[in-house]
């Protein structure tokens, strides 16, 4: 009888935790809602901001896409290029142990230290100034792990049977992996892809260093110009503003950043879950 | 470990050691009847009867583990084996049958005056069953030269008794009754023969004659 | 079953050894790493004629089967030595093209793999990889080759269909389709029904009898009564080593070897 209520006691203790962490997710997307929603309008979303925390976000949304999708651009064919060579060229030895041991390390890198490593190289070094290109690169160092993480993953999930058929039909490798591996493994390295660019997306530390001040009034015209972004201008707002207006800007840019992020993320899901009903049958 | 095909050949091959028991002492009664003048025939055609009901179970139990098992190689040349020595046996026991009704056919009796040839021809044609028995029971297929060794002694017993049959000016029925006896002891010893060549080739795969 | 037998167009009686060689291996061995999986093979295998290995597990008869096409080629470790010959020519020297050899040499592996394309991509993967045709003429060459594996009538209402909609069988008869596109002269199958249920067995195995006048047919199975049912000629193989090569029926009634004999008999270890 004893045994049997410590386990009951165990049961609601886990219930409890489960409960909290299932809870905390639509408790922050509810209070971002019930505070920005006020803020969402036209002029917000087109408007440029003026005055400190007056005004919209029009350049700060256009600042994080065209970050994210020209880190992306960066990010992702490396990614997917590595993996390629790591799931299906490198033997497994210490040169490719030791790649593995660096993109895993990369990957839980704190990314102030990848901001500030942006600064000094690209931003200094290389004279890229704070600007879209030195801020997509820096992303895209922190984006890489995770391409190269999934796309390999999403490689090795191929059934070597694929491989075997199209080698035994007279196909080299590389038409293999071309034209039968890649297109098995699309979905899996795209999921791979998104759930980098939601990472990047919301990245703070490393566009404050690289990319720009956050405030900007316009939309960058060139690779060299300072790009704001929403988590940049979130941050800027909600630390620095004085009145209540400002606080609802922030909070209402988190709610544009939030489904930029759920969006993605929605649609990594949903690609998975697609691939995985095709690979189940 | 035996197999699960072994315990059904192990079955035919009771059931042929049965068939072969029954055969002998068919062969040895009817012998005796005919010499003797004993009225064997009911017991003989009854044995005979039973031989052939086995036989007709030896025929099923066979496609059955054929059906079921799918032997191959030596299991496979066993079986044929076996299914051919139950037609041999069968014969056996109808031969001796038939050894039993002759003299009930011919009616009036009188013996030859000498029967020594056709009394040894008759042990010579048990010899051969037994040693066909052997064969089933043992499958030692060494025994073949022994079996050919026989086969040839009936076979020169048949012709010196068909021989002197043949100069015989008296006793025209009962010179038909031996006649057809001899006839019938050479064809059983001719099966005897065929159930050694039959083991010999489910052994070794390599097919003999003695004819 | 038919009796009658092809040999370059004349019909002759029904027997495998006046058949052509088609593959001959001479001394051949095979290494992964330290271990030695072949050991000295000499072989011919008959044009036109089914012909299977068989042997318990681990025994080298996959290896041998892709020693035909040099798919053992794709395993680091593999070092081999010794000759392989196809209609004369030694495929096992150093400038032989492996991707030209592989277009003359179909294979159909154990699990039924057709790639996660529609039926019709599937089928065209080779000739398009060849570039052999495009439009009609590929239109042509996929229905050619889908009759050839007893498929068409199956499926030509739904090429464009994903190829994993169809039945494990359909799937098999779909690679073997595949296999058959680019036009080979040698088939290599590799336990190709051991993934089916009995009917789609007994369809894949009625096809190889057919394949076997336009194709030379080698397969490996530990299925016996599939190769005692399909094959003319069957190889026994046991550790690496071919124990016993002979025509079907002296196999299966008649075994010279005492180790063939107890594999078949089901007596072995």
């Amino acid at each position: 009888m004893k045994e049997a209520q410590k386990e009951k006691a165990v049961r609601g203790l886990l219930y409890v935790t489960v409960g909290l962490s299932i809870v905390i997710l639509p408790i922050i997307v509810v209070w971002v809602i019930a505070n920005g929603v006020g803020a969402i309008s036209l002029g917000f979303l087109t408007g440029r901001p003026y005055r400190f925390e007056y005004g919209g976000i029009f350049p700060q949304i256009m600042g994080s896409i065209y970050l994210v999708s020209l880190c992306t651009l960066f990010g992702a064919p490396l990614g997917i290029a590595s993996a390629i060579y790591l799931s299906e060229y490198a033997s497994d030895n210490v040169v490719t142990r030791t790649v593995r041991f660096f993109t895993e390390t990369l990957a839980g890198m704190p990314s102030i230290v990848i901001g500030l490593f942006g600064l000094e190289f690209l931003v200094y070094y290389l004279k890229l100034k704070t600007s879209l290109l030195a801020g997509a690169i820096s992303l895209s160092f922190m984006m890489l792990p995770w391409t190269i993480r999934a796309s390999e993953e999403a490689i090795n999930v191929v059934p070597k049977e694929y491989r075997e058929a199209s080698l035994a039909m007279g196909a080299t490798k590389w038409q293999t992996i071309l034209r039968v591996v890649l297109p098995a493994a699309i979905p899996g390295i795209m999921t791979g892809v998104l759930l980098g660019m939601g990472k990047a997306i919301g990245e703070t530390a490393v566009v404050w260093l690289t990319a720009g001040s956050g405030l900007e009034a316009f939309v960058p015209r060139t690779l060299k110009s300072p790009t704001g972004s929403l988590p940049m201008y979130i941050y800027l707002i909600a630390t620095q503003g004085h009145t209540a207006e400002g606080l609802q800007n922030a909070f209402g840019a988190s709610l544009v950043l939030l489904v930029m992020f759920l969006a993605m993320s929605v649609s990594a899901l949903f690609i998975r879950n697609h691939y995985l009903r095709r690979l189940g049958s | 470990m035996s197999r699960p095909l072994d315990i059904g050949l192990n079955q035919i091959k009771s059931l042929l050691i049965k068939m072969g028991r029954l055969s002998m002492e068919a062969l040895e009664l009817s012998l005796k009847g005919f010499f003797d003048g004993e009225g064997t025939y009911v017991q003989t055609r009854a044995w005979s009867n039973t031989i052939l009901i086995l036989s007709e179970e030896v025929e099923d139990r066979a496609t059955d583990l054929m059906a079921l098992h799918q032997p191959m190689a030596s299991d496979l040349r066993t079986l044929k084996a076996y299914i051919k020595i139950a037609y041999d046996l069968e014969r056996f026991g109808r031969y001796a049958m038939d050894i039993s009704e002759i003299r009930n056919r011919i009616g009036e009796w009188e013996p030859i005056p000498d029967e020594e040839g056709f009394r040894e021809m008759g042990e010579k044609t048990k010899e051969c069953v037994t040693m066909s028995l052997e064969f089933i029971e043992t499958m030692n297929e060494r025994l073949m030269w022994d079996m050919s060794k026989l086969e040839a002694e009936t076979d020169q017993l048949y012709l010196a008794n068909l021989g002197r049959l043949s100069e015989s000016e008296e006793h025209s029925k009962t010179i038909i009754a031996y006649l057809l006896t001899i006839r019938y002891l050479e064809r059983i010893a001719d099966h005897a023969s065929y159930i050694s060549e039959s083991i010999s080739y489910a052994v070794t795969g390599k097919r003999v004659s003695l004819r | 079953m038919s009796n009658t037998y092809m040999i370059n167009g004349d019909a002759a009686a029904f027997s495998p050894r006046l058949a052509l060689d088609k593959v001959v291996f001479k001394g051949f061995n095979l290494w992964y790493g330290d271990n030695h999986v072949l050991k000295d093979i000499d072989i011919a295998i008959k044009s036109n004629v089914v012909t299977a290995f068989m042997g318990p597990s681990g025994c080298g008869k996959s290896t041998l089967l892709r020693s035909i096409d040099r798919m053992n080629d794709i395993i680091p470790s593999c070092k081999t030595e010794g000759d392989v010959y196809i209609d004369g020519r030694n495929i096992y020297e150093p400038d032989e093209d492996v991707y030209e050899l592989r277009k003359t040499v179909g294979m159909v592996f154990q699990k039924p793999n057709p790639f996660p394309m529609s039926i019709y991509d599937n089928i065209a993967y080779g000739p398009r990889l060849h570039k052999m045709a495009s439009g009609e003429g590929l239109d042509k060459i996929v229905e050619e080759s889908l009759r050839g594996a007893v498929l068409w009538d199956e499926v030509k209402d739904r090429l464009q269909e994903n190829a994993f909609g169809l039945s494990g069988g359909q799937q098999q008869r779909v690679c073997i389709a595949r296999a058959l596109s680019i036009n080979p002269d040698i088939i290599l199958m590799d336990e190709p029904c051991s993934a089916l249920d009995p009917i789609a067995t007994i369809k894949i195995e009625a096809l190889m009898r057919e394949l076997k006048d336009k194709y030379t047919v080698v397969l490996v199975t530990h299925n016996l009564q599939q190769a005692a049912r399909v094959s003319e000629m069957t190889a026994f193989m046991y550790i690496g080593e071919i124990i016993e090569f002979g025509a079907t029926s002296d196999v299966f009634e008649n075994p010279q070897n005492e180790l063939t004999e107890n594999y078949i008999t089901g007596r072995f270890g």
